[in-house]
């Protein structure tokens, strides 16, 4: 009995001592300081990042093998949807580029000289999550290109989310979907603000704050806000309203937001090089 | 032992980073640090088990956005817990190997999502927990076999009284 004592107390010793190791870094990270530790997150994402480029490419014939034996009627609806995508896009891009005109000239007419002039950088997505307990993808684009923390980042159809950890040749951005992503919206209706949070994996996003006397129809749009020290610029499309209830108890209608790109297609994406003064200094390779 | 340890740690970050996202099982990408923090407490006892999920842990804790050292607290707990209950469940054997792998992911994930949202994460709870769950023990049954063998390699030579 004594003997098994003494065998176990080496076996507690080190659990404790790695369990408070662990608290630790855990108070590092939360306490804010960990300027040392996002260093090495962004290390690691950096010396891994060949390993997993060479992963990639190796297993994408097998990958496209897998799609075309096996999800050849998906591959094929998604070229037709893709088709018509583009096709909807051009058109778009002729009424923007015609509406940039009238734009400008109604500036000029009234004497507004000042231009956002947001520069935008176009990424390929090249990772799905690490962990099923984050909503991230990873693009092939980083502060080489331009590309800093907390850029908004958008998809076909609206925002997408934010890039949250920049290195060199990558950036990962956090989906809005993720449990930890928050943005500033304005619903289309009555301009009302609000501050909608994501749920984690596909849920809808929830607005909230809204007051309930607010009348919120489903399938309203709903766009990010640019209040003052927002991370996102105002009118950027974030979704669709899906359902709107009043909660008594709390007195807040919650709004449920249902997120304008589809976040599980995503290959292309263009990160908009939000704020303006995050532009790196000149010389620096966009 | 330490360098062929470290051999494997290191090869199972790269693969969880590099090979798991390619390999979706059932919706879910597999926990390959997880599992090395469960074959290295079945393999070598609650001490060592404790000590190899730690570090897995934070070469998990690496790769993630969610609180640093949250992977390695919850890790360190699972190698440490695998290594006192493996063998005692079930007679030691595939069967018992089998059992490790998929009590041990439940309780990795359980733990990870307990201790998180008591540490403000509580959109962990949101997730759709049970179908995880399933989903990585199932991966982590199959890959079992592959992480004991890893880690009998990596202990064997200098660890002959290691439990097996």
């Amino acid at each position: 009995m004594v003997a098994r004592r003494a065998s176990q107390r080496p076996s507690r010793t080190t659990i404790i001592v790695l369990v408070l190791a662990s608290i630790t870094l855990i108070t590092i990270d939360f306490r804010g300081d960990a300027g040392p530790l996002e260093g090495l997150r962004d290390g690691a994402l950096d010396v891994l990042s060949p390993a997993r480029g060479l992963v990639d490419g190796a297993t994408e014939p097998v990958r496209d093998a897998w799609n075309g034996a096996f999800n050849y009627d998906e591959v094929e609806q998604e070229n037709a949807e893709l088709r018509a995508r583009v096709e909807e896009l051009e058109a778009d891009a002729l009424l923007v580029a015609a509406l940039h005109r009238e734009l400008g000239a109604a500036r000029e007419l009234i004497g507004v000289t000042e231009d956002l002039d947001l520069q935008t950088v176009t990424a390929r997505v090249i990772d799905a999550p690490i962990s099923d307990f984050e909503r991230t993808i990873e693009l092939d684009v980083g502060t080489d290109d331009g590309v800093f923390d907390d850029m908004p980042v958008l998809g076909p159809g609206g925002l997408v989310g934010r890039t949250v950890q920049t290195t060199g040749g990558r950036s990962r951005v956090q989906l809005l979907t993720d449990g930890t992503f928050g943005v500033g919206v304005r619903l289309s209706r009555s301009g009302e603000t609000g501050a909608a949070v994501g749920r984690g994996r596909s849920d809808p996003l929830e607005i909230e704050l809204v007051d309930i006397s607010t009348v919120v129809i489903p399938g309203e749009t709903v766009t990010t806000s640019g209040q003052e020290g927002s991370a996102f610029p105002p009118g950027l499309l974030v979704g669709t309203v899906t359902t709107a209830e009043v909660d008594e108890i709390d007195g807040v209608r919650r709004v449920s937001l249902a997120p304008a790109a589809d976040l599980n297609r995503l290959d292309i994406v263009t990160v908009l090089r939000w704020p303006p003064a995050s532009e790196p200094a000149a010389g620096t390779p966009r | 032992m330490r360098v062929r340890l470290g051999v494997v740690l290191v090869t199972a970050v790269v693969a969880q980073a590099a090979v798991a996202p390619q390999l979706r099982f059932l919706g879910a990408t597999p926990a390959l640090l997880v599992l090395v923090a469960i074959a290295g407490g079945a393999r070598a006892g609650p001490e060592l088990g404790a000590k190899i999920g730690f570090v897995a842990g934070l070469g998990m804790d690496l790769l993630v956005q969610t609180p640093f050292g949250l992977w390695a607290l919850s890790a360190t707990l699972l190698g440490w817990g695998v290594g006192h209950l493996h063998g005692r469940l079930v007679a030691p054997g595939r069967l018992s190997r089998a059992v490790s792998a998929a009590l041990g992911t439940a309780a990795g994930v359980g733990l990870f999502v307990g201790l998180g949202s008591l540490l403000g994460q509580e959109h962990l709870l949101n997730l759709p927990i049970g179908q995880l769950m399933l989903s990585l023990m199932i991966a982590n049954v199959i890959l079992m076999p592959v992480a004991v063998r890893a880690m009998r390699w990596a202990l064997e030579i200098e660890l002959p009284g290691a439990r097996r």
